[in-house]
């Protein structure tokens, strides 16, 4: 899947000739390598709404300099432009002076999130990936070997919950419930407390509203994939799938910290 | 069975009995609270239930063995508060006088104590069936490696919630060693799940589950009084040394 992109200069060009202003924002409209997939367009531009890189009120560019700028097609655009209508995130007004324009109505817990994850260092979000590595990769290992059947019928109830999220707070609850979970199904006590001090410090973050660093679908298939490899007791795999996971939605924070902070210069 | 495995069915019957005989009082103590509260045409409040304390209270110093006990209402019940646990416990490590068990009970909250859920209030509001959980790790609850001895508080004025009472997985492996040695090198205490409950070898450590095919698996046949307990008969399994 395409993700926010680096900071290459045709990104730059890409930004000076939709004309659209603000340091962060070429990362946000850089080119999809992937051809673009109407969810990855919708999912990137949401994204920049729910940070906080485009503000509340703000225009977007024309679809045709959006489409071009994000290399895809204007169908494309327009269908994600749709998806994002649905979710409140972009209302159109038509004739002159109309266009897409932002509607993130921001509340005080949202820019709260935002801040915290703006002065969150990318040397401390690193320090508490390794920490979740440590934890959540051996609790996973464990339960591979010690979860009982009613357990593992537990996490998949969690994993269904989770499919059938609808709000964030929602889809951070048994997302973090799962984790925490797993380290109870590994019979550790200090395990599950760690876990779950874990959860309490990085799930907020992992999970701000249309700025998630997680994708639910992707999350859900992944914990069916951890799932069935603690069902199979085969607990390296159960580890190593863990691992890639928490690896993933840590360097996703980081540069969601990164935007924020190129955001605020 | 051997007789020695008799001496193990024993020890365990012992640990049973004492065990729902606290629970037994407590559950006809909150069913009086109940009762008296729905006579007097309203619903019990957590002020109605604190009536039992001085009996939690009592048990934990009657009892060396409890790491805890009390009622947990079922959500809904108390007309004060949608979920409560009148709820004491010993602190790990002994010494100090009994404390309430403080729980984050708002279930927005990812380290809350979603009660409910746990198969030891869920059996028997399900079953109508007394249960024993355990080991497992009571997150968020009292944070402690424990079994859950539970049983349905119903009567005539419905489902109230469930009497319980916790030891810690430490305390059983410390009273059934004795009993484990008597048996032989590498035997282990297992319950109905597999899960080894204490053993006297670092092969079968305690949380481990066992398989069928490792060592021999011997049933405490547990008496017709517990024919409704859910999670037993607990086995004994002698591994391969």
């Amino acid at each position: 899947m395409a993700r926010l992109g680096a900071d290459t200069p045709d990104t730059l060009r890409a930004v000076t000739e939709v004309g659209v202003s603000g340091a962060a924002r070429h990362v946000v409209f850089a080119p999809l390598g992937d051809g673009g997939r109407v969810e990855v367009v919708a999912r990137r531009i949401s994204e920049a709404i729910g940070l906080g890189l485009i503000a509340d009120g703000e225009q977007l560019p024309s679809e045709l300099e959006l489409a071009g700028a994000l290399n895809v097609s204007t169908v494309t655009l327009r269908e994600a432009l749709s998806l994002l209508r649905q979710r409140g995130l972009v209302e159109t007004r038509r004739g002159r002076g109309g266009g897409s324009f932002v509607r993130a109505p921001v509340d005080a817990s949202v820019e709260r999130l935002r801040t915290v994850l703006r002065e969150t260092g990318v040397h401390e979000l690193r320090e508490i990936g390794d920490h979740l590595l440590a934890v959540t990769g051996t609790a996973a290992r464990l339960a591979a070997s010690r979860a009982s059947a009613d357990q593992v019928e537990r996490l998949a109830s969690l994993v269904d919950q989770l499919a059938a999220a609808d709000t964030v707070g929602e889809r951070r609850r048994a997302d973090g419930r799962f984790h925490i979970e797993i380290a109870a199904a590994a019979q550790s006590t200090r395990l599950t407390r760690q876990e779950i001090d874990l959860q309490g410090e990085i799930g907020e973050l992992l999970w701000i509203p249309f700025g998630e660093a997680i994708d639910r679908d992707e999350r859900v298939a992944w914990h069916r994939a951890v799932l069935a490899a603690i069902a199979d007791g085969d607990g390296d795999r159960a580890r190593g799938l863990t691992e890639e996971h928490v690896e993933l939605a840590i360097s996703r924070l980081i540069e969601f910290h990164l935007q924020l902070s190129r955001h605020e210069s | 069975m051997t007789p020695s495995a008799g001496v193990a069915a024993t020890r365990v019957d012992a640990l049973l009995r004492d065990t729902f005989t606290g629970i037994e009082t407590l559950r006809s103590l909150a069913i009086d609270v109940h009762r008296g509260a729905l006579g007097a045409g309203r619903a019990p409040t957590t002020g109605d239930l604190s009536a039992i304390r001085p009996t939690v209270l009592a048990h934990l110093s009657a009892q060396a063995r409890l790491a805890g006990t009390g009622v947990i209402a079922a959500p809904g019940v108390l007309a004060d508060q949608p979920r409560w646990l009148e709820w004491w416990r010993r602190p790990p490590g002994g010494g100090s006088a009994p404390l309430p068990l403080t729980v984050d009970l708002d279930t927005g909250n990812i380290g809350s104590y979603d009660y409910p859920l746990a198969p030891w209030f869920d059996v028997p509001y399900r079953t109508g069936r007394r249960v024993v959980v355990g080991p497992y790790v009571d997150y968020a609850g009292t944070d402690e490696y424990i079994l859950t001895f539970a049983a349905p508080i119903s009567s005539d004025a419905g489902f109230f919630g469930v009497a319980a009472a916790d030891i810690r997985a430490g305390d059983v492996e410390r009273a059934m060693l004795p009993t484990l040695d008597s048996e032989g090198p590498a035997t282990a205490l297992v319950n109905a799940t597999g899960r080894v409950l204490a053993s006297n070898t670092p092969t079968m450590i305690v949380g481990s589950m066992t398989h069928s095919g490792s060592g021999t698996r011997q049933e405490l046949p547990p008496g017709a009084e517990w024919a409704d307990c859910v999670g037993l008969p607990w086995f004994l399994v002698r591994g391969q040394c």
